[in-house]
């Protein structure tokens, strides 16, 4: 079988692999190597006289340095090593290593926050404490603390308790104020004391607590504090009618004060203070225009109208030669950002850069309001975007030579290393050694950085096809939607099921069945959300549910793992015709997770497809197809050279 | 323990080493924790003067199975699961108001399982 490869829109021919000129060696032993960018993987395999192979070991060793690089050899040795260890053989006695040219893409992300909420003149506090003290609605003027003894007889006030003041002094003066005859509505407190100053009130009252910036309450101004029972979220500032009966607004106010009552939804306590200018306004920020120049037309689309636009904007000018962000604007810094990681990591000047796909996917991100006294968190649109470049150079052959010359050191004399093959290719090749497959096979490498399809015809031709978005976006997803601001913790929670621990002894998981552990579990972990992952139990440092933690993983990787499948699949399926394709079989790191492969089965499921995981010579799983691929294609060629 | 035949309010136990070892601020601090969480305490005497034996005694009696010892050598929190282990949180300085304050909280929240603040670091 020969093949060449070439891509799917973009007709580049990515060569032959049997191309003529290697010296061609019937029998010994053979390593595949695939250098992935993060796994090593070698497929060790001892060459028959008749042109068979007898597969003998595999292996799987971190790879070191920047695939492409000449500081892969250490990576490329130790799986060499251990493929052959595992067969039985020193390394000595190998005769060929065949190395995979790599996909010639590389990635970069950007996330930007299209909306902004601000609130201007301190017009509201709606954190959301745990604790907050009484129940109901309160309203008055608001007034220190230490003025509450100026407070006229029969006035209502609320009061504003400072940090320094015990809970004991505060429910003192508050009594005082009252026996004067002063009507103490509500308070806000900066302490955490609300339950503790209501407990010692004659008559409760509505209490709002841990409000940091308590200093900067406005006094002296009419405001409103509303406390919900246990189980329950605020009614009447939450309603913009219910606001303009407190403050007695007539319909342009009422306007205005809509998006407080909007902001204060889902709390169980909240405070509005009404101030000359006081507003809470949420604009869309000018993200600015993303210019896609495709082949044939060019079109800008605004980043904050959402993904789905920018998405149709590229479907109608693909195939995408290069994407650029306005000047100036948000999307400009993330498209700068962007190709700045993405020629640093290829070694490419700048103005080399070219843009070769996009994804972008809408998001919300919890965003600290500006202006707000408490530490307010809303939720943000924003639209995060992945980008691919595609990379001309390849560093392959010089790998090949470092790796000779370091195995010849390690005693393997007169040993061949070669680029056996294009990883595409390569990749086909080894899943089709699934069993139960067929042609017309479709490989989906659902990598880190691309998501990368290829698809092998029954007449043996192969095409390729790469697009932006995989794993690392769907961990900035979770990352930013669940206000987590730590990546490790995100990886942790994309890799691992969840659970969440109900006693020292025994946590319950996402699927309801509940593990016992005979050593108490740490402190930190106590009542938490947990991730499950190979080395124990990791905290995840939130107030959400495990449902919504839940929730947001499988939607992060829905949003980039099917739509990028569902787009793939479109760009190498003949025709483009989905239902001409009879075998999808996955591949790579994200193949192994514990839920992706379900996901896209499930999307794929009503096309007629067959989709599953690789199962590569029905032993090794999703790993090393390339690898494999490798030394298949090494036979063939070996064979044709006799013929 | 009463013997009244109804049957007691359940309560995180504090105990104090006898002679007034403890610390009257750092009960104070702890028993505000409680409060604000919602739990209710019970305070008594108890026959140990290190607040860690405390802490563990507290716990037998809680019906929460919650206990803190406070005596001269500091705070001590720990829970009836974790007997003869560590103790969950232990304070050698309660004089630190807000340390104390912390403690209270953590007290009641292994009642009403939330996640505890635990001590900076």
């Amino acid at each position: 079988m020969s093949a060449g490869v070439h891509d799917a829109g973009h007709d580049q021919d990515v060569g032959d692999p049997g191309g003529a000129g290697a010296p061609r060696r019937s029998a010994g032993l053979v390593v595949g190597v695939d250098i992935g960018n993060s796994t090593t993987e070698a497929s060790a395999a001892l060459v028959t006289g008749r042109g068979d192979a007898e597969h003998l070991g595999a292996s799987l060793s971190r790879t070191s340095g920047v695939k492409g690089t000449v500081d892969n050899v250490a990576g490329v040795v130790a799986a060499v090593e251990a493929a052959l260890r595992r067969a039985g053989h020193e390394v000595a006695d190998v005769r060929t290593v065949l190395l995979n040219e790599a996909t010639p893409v590389i990635s970069g992300l950007a996330m930007e926050t299209i909306t902004e909420t601000i609130i201007t003149e301190s017009t509201m506090i709606g954190h959301d404490p745990r604790t907050p003290g009484g129940a109901g609605l309160g309203v008055g003027v608001t007034t220190a603390l230490a003025d509450l003894g100026g407070a006229e007889p029969g006035s209502s006030v609320v009061v504003v308790v400072p940090s320094s003041s015990d809970y004991e002094d505060t429910a003192a003066a508050l009594e005082a104020a009252g026996e004067r005859g002063v009507h103490v509505a509500a308070a806000v407190l900066g302490n955490d004391d609300a339950v503790l100053v209501v407990n010692r009130l004659s008559s409760p009252v509505p209490v709002v607590d841990e409000v940091s910036r308590i200093e900067a309450v406005p006094i002296g101004m009419l405001a409103a504090v509303e406390v919900a029972a246990p189980g329950r979220t605020v009614r009447t500032l939450s309603n913009a009618y219910g606001l303009a009966g407190v403050f007695d607004l007539d319909a342009d106010q009422t306007r205005t004060v809509a998006p407080v009552a909007r902001a204060l939804t889902g709390n169980r306590s909240a405070v509005v203070v009404r101030t000359p200018a006081g507003d809470v306004s949420d604009r869309v920020v000018a993200a600015g225009e993303l210019r896609l120049v495709g082949a044939e037309r060019t079109l800008s689309v605004d980043v904050s109208r959402g993904a789905d636009e920018v998405m149709d904007a590229l479907a109608r000018v693909a195939p995408l030669v290069d994407a650029t962000g306005q000047a100036g604007t948000n999307v400009g810094g993330m498209m700068a950002s962007v190709r700045q990681t993405m020629a640093d990591l290829a070694g490419l000047e700048l103005d080399e850069v070219r843009v070769g796909d996009l994804l972008a996917v809408d998001t919300v991100v919890p965003q600290e309001v500006s202006g707000g006294l408490a530490g307010e968190i809303v939720l943000e649109n924003a639209v995060a975007l992945a980008a691919m470049v595609r990379t001309r150079h390849s560093g392959m052959q010089r790998v090949a030579e470092a790796v000779r010359v370091a195995l010849e050191h390690r005693g393997a004399a007169g040993v061949q290393v070669e680029v056996g093959g294009v990883e595409a290719e390569m990749a086909v090749r080894g899943a089709l050694t699934t069993p139960g497959t067929d042609t017309p096979l479709v490989v989906l490498d659902l990598g880190g950085g691309s998501t990368d399809a290829a698809v092998l015809e029954r007449g043996g031709e192969v095409r390729a096809t790469h697009v932006a978005g995989a794993g690392d976006l769907v961990t900035r997803l979770i990352d930013a939607e669940l206000g987590l601001g730590d990546l490790e913790v995100a990886e942790q929670i994309k890799r691992n099921p969840l659970g969440k621990v109900e006693s020292f002894f025994h946590l319950r998981l996402e699927d309801g069945t509940a593990q016992f552990f005979r050593e108490p579990l740490p402190a930190t972990v106590f009542a938490r959300v947990v991730t499950l992952g190979e080395h124990g139990l990791g905290p995840v440092p939130t107030r959400h549910p495990l449902e919504r933690v839940r929730a947001v993983r499988r939607a992060a990787k829905e949003r980039v793992f099917v739509v990028n499948a569902l787009r793939t699949l479109a760009r190498v399926a003949p025709r483009g015709d989905l239902r001409s394709i009879g075998f999808v079989v996955l591949l790579g790191g994200s193949a192994l997770d514990f839920e992706i492969p379900e996901l896209v089965a499930d999307a794929l499921a009503p096309h007629g497809i067959v989709c599953g995981t690789g199962d590569v010579r029905g032993s090794e799983g999703p790993r090393n197809a390339v690898a494999t691929g490798l030394v298949s294609a090494f036979l063939d060629r070996d064979e044709t050279d006799r013929a | 323990m009463r013997d009244s035949g109804r049957p007691e309010p359940p309560t995180v136990v504090v105990l104090l080493a006898a002679g007034n070892a403890h610390d009257a601020h750092a009960l104070r601090q702890v028993l505000a924790g409680l409060e604000e969480e919602g739990v209710p305490a019970l305070v008594d005497t108890g026959a140990a003067d290190d607040c860690v034996a405390l802490a563990e005694r507290a716990a037998e009696r809680s019906s929460l199975e919650v206990g803190v010892g406070i005596a001269a050598d500091g705070l001590c929190l720990t829970h009836r699961a974790l007997r003869r282990r560590p103790p969950l949180e232990h304070l050698a300085d309660p004089a630190v108001a807000s340390q104390a304050r912390r403690l209270g909280h953590d007290a009641a929240r292994l009642v009403t399982g939330i996640p505890l603040k635990l001590p900076a670091g």
